[in-house]
């Protein structure tokens, strides 16, 4: 019987090559829908009449807008500065020999992840409440003079930003192999040295895409301090705003300025990540050539 | 504990060994895994330890250099305590930059390499002379050219580790050791991670530094080089010494039936 099956086959004409996907039909029709719907949308948004593109248009570049735009690309990489630099700190704290070194670690992320940003920039605004002057002996400056609205929000974004940065250069230390801190001991590399030399370097992979994305978070983060008067771009269109009512053209004017910063760092984030087949961009980003 | 120190007297001139490992013991948690090991090797010596897999061999070694703290036990390289030190009649670690220091003066190849992946293979070989020995840029470059050429890879000095072969990074990373002018250097399996074909190059870098007098230890599935090569071959079981003795002895006609058990398994 088997062999009567096989000879069937082998003497049957077949067709040859790579067959046809099924379901091209249900796809057209499925991208005929939502490009209907969504342009639907587009249309009934654009020429409702409600929204008053040429305002919208004349404040793109207004220098007020272009002010604020700068100001929070300042805010942006000076608390991402903050946030890498002091999340290292608490990273390397995190694994330290000493419980109450680590412990503290673990506390600061606790609080600093635990209650949301915007209450701790409000708190950081108002902190003169609690400490009114700080100063050593005769050196005395008020607290008031001190934390502007820029001070704060950088305090709170840098703060806050840290706890996150701190468990992602954590799970980038562990993702270095224990061989590679056994073999630079053996040569007589001390505790600092197995750090900064051998074990940071290569944990970068591993931060590097996840920084990108804490940057893009940033970007938009930053305008939640317009509640506390930081002169950032949200802040500026809300200045204009509350003169010529025309809340919407000019919230329209911020979203396309942060869609423009948020899509330039996700070109640069996938650059950089593509940049990693090769392992030497890592040292040209950190700095840390031997 | 006490333990009694290793030292042969200086007044009868008999020169103490390069490295003496004494009464080492090591459990993790209730697993014993070394139970009372002691070995002298003297300088210039080749000594091979083989031993069925899980009987302490690499946990011995990792105890020499203090990758593992003993449980009990004490090492001594030339004479200086490896690791603790002991003060009021108590024992004490030492500071981690003489454990530091200590360490630099052994050198120590792994079975995975352990190359660091960010660093090219003359990198690799300088980081530490710059770092450790406090060596100029320039003149640490030129020693590790100069010691990978020796082990015939200073073709590849530019190449990164994933660009080499698992042969190619064992003999930088022998060579990252040697750089370091160690008393002793310490093998953990170096050919185990190997495919068959590339293990005889990494032989024939040891070799070549057994026959320069470098003294060294090396735990090893290799009973031919063993044979060639090592001055003594000691075999281990069960946390335990069973046989040392001259290599061609022990692995030619070896008295314990536990080490003619396992020669003859896995030849």
């Amino acid at each position: 019987m088997k062999s009567t099956i096989s000879q069937g086959i082998r003497d049957q004409a077949f067709l040859s090559g790579k067959p046809k996907p099924l379901g091209r039909g249900k796809r057209a029709i499925v991208t005929a829908i939502v490009v209907a719907l969504v342009s639907a949308l587009a249309l009934r948004v654009i020429a409702s009449g409600a929204i008053n593109w040429s305002i919208t248009f004349g404040f793109f570049l207004h220098p007020a807008i272009l002010d604020g735009l700068v100001m929070t690309l300042e805010l942006t990489a000076l608390a991402m500065i903050v946030g890498v630099l002091l999340g290292i700190a608490l990273a390397v704290m995190a694994i330290s020999r000493y419980p109450a070194v680590s412990a503290a670690s673990a506390l600061y992320v606790w609080l600093f992840r635990g209650t949301p940003l915007l209450v701790q920039l409000i708190f950081w605004f108002n902190i003169a409440l609690v400490f009114p002057v700080v100063g050593i002996g005769p050196w005395q400056v008020s607290i008031n003079s001190l934390v502007t609205p820029f001070a704060a929000a950088l305090l709170g974004l840098g703060l806050n930003e840290a706890a996150y940065m701190a468990e992602i250069v954590r799970a980038g230390i562990k993702s270095v192999d224990s061989g590679q801190s056994e073999a630079a001991v053996s040569v007589g590399l001390n505790r600092r040295q197995v750090m900064n030399s051998v074990i940071l370097p290569q944990a970068l992979k591993v931060i590097i895409p996840p920084t990108a994305n804490q940057t893009i978070g940033m970007l938009k983060n930053t305008s939640l301090v317009s509640v506390i008067g930081a002169q950032e771009l949200l802040t500026k269109t809300e200045d204009i705003y509350a003169r010529n009512f025309q809340v919407i053209e000019l919230l329209i004017v911020a979203s396309l300025w942060y869609l423009v910063l948020t899509t330039v760092a996700s070109a640069f984030q996938f650059w950089l990540e593509r940049r990693f087949g090769d392992s030497r961009a890592i040292e040209v980003i950190a700095g840390v050539q031997p | 504990m006490t333990v009694p120190m290793p030292m042969r007297s200086k007044e009868t001139g008999v020169p103490r060994p390069t490295l003496s490992a004494r009464h080492i013991g090591k459990a993790f948690g209730s697993h014993v895994v070394l139970k009372d090991v002691s070995l002298d090797v003297e300088r210039g010596e080749v000594v091979c330890i083989i031993g069925p897999s899980g009987s302490g061999k690499s946990t011995f070694l990792r105890c020499i250099n203090f990758l593992e703290v003993p449980d009990a036990g004490g090492v001594w390289v030339d004479g200086e305590r490896v690791g603790c030190q002991e003060v009021d009649g108590a024992l004490w670690e030492v500071p981690s930059a003489v454990l530091a220091r200590q360490r630099a003066a052994m050198g120590m190849v792994f079975q995975r390499f352990n190359l660091f992946g960010h660093l090219t293979a003359v990198d690799n070989v300088a980081l530490a002379l710059r770092l450790v020995k406090r060596m100029s840029r320039p003149a640490a470059r030129q020693r590790a050219l100069s010691v990978l050429a020796s082990v015939g890879m200073e073709r590849f000095a530019g190449h990164r580790p994933a660009q080499l072969s698992g042969g190619q990074q064992q003999r930088v990373a022998i060579a990252r050791a040697v750089a370091m002018d160690p008393k002793v250097l310490l093998f953990d399996e170096p050919t185990s991670a190997l495919d068959p074909e590339l293990v005889h190059e990494v032989l024939s870098v040891m070799g070549s530094l057994a026959g320069q007098g470098m003294t060294m230890v090396i735990v090893t599935h290799e009973i031919g080089f063993a044979r060639e090569v090592s001055n003594r071959t000691v075999f281990m079981d069960g946390g335990a010494i069973v046989e040392q003795g001259p290599s061609a002895d022990v692995l030619g006609q070896p008295s314990e039936p536990r080490t003619r058990a396992f020669l003859s398994k896995i030849k």
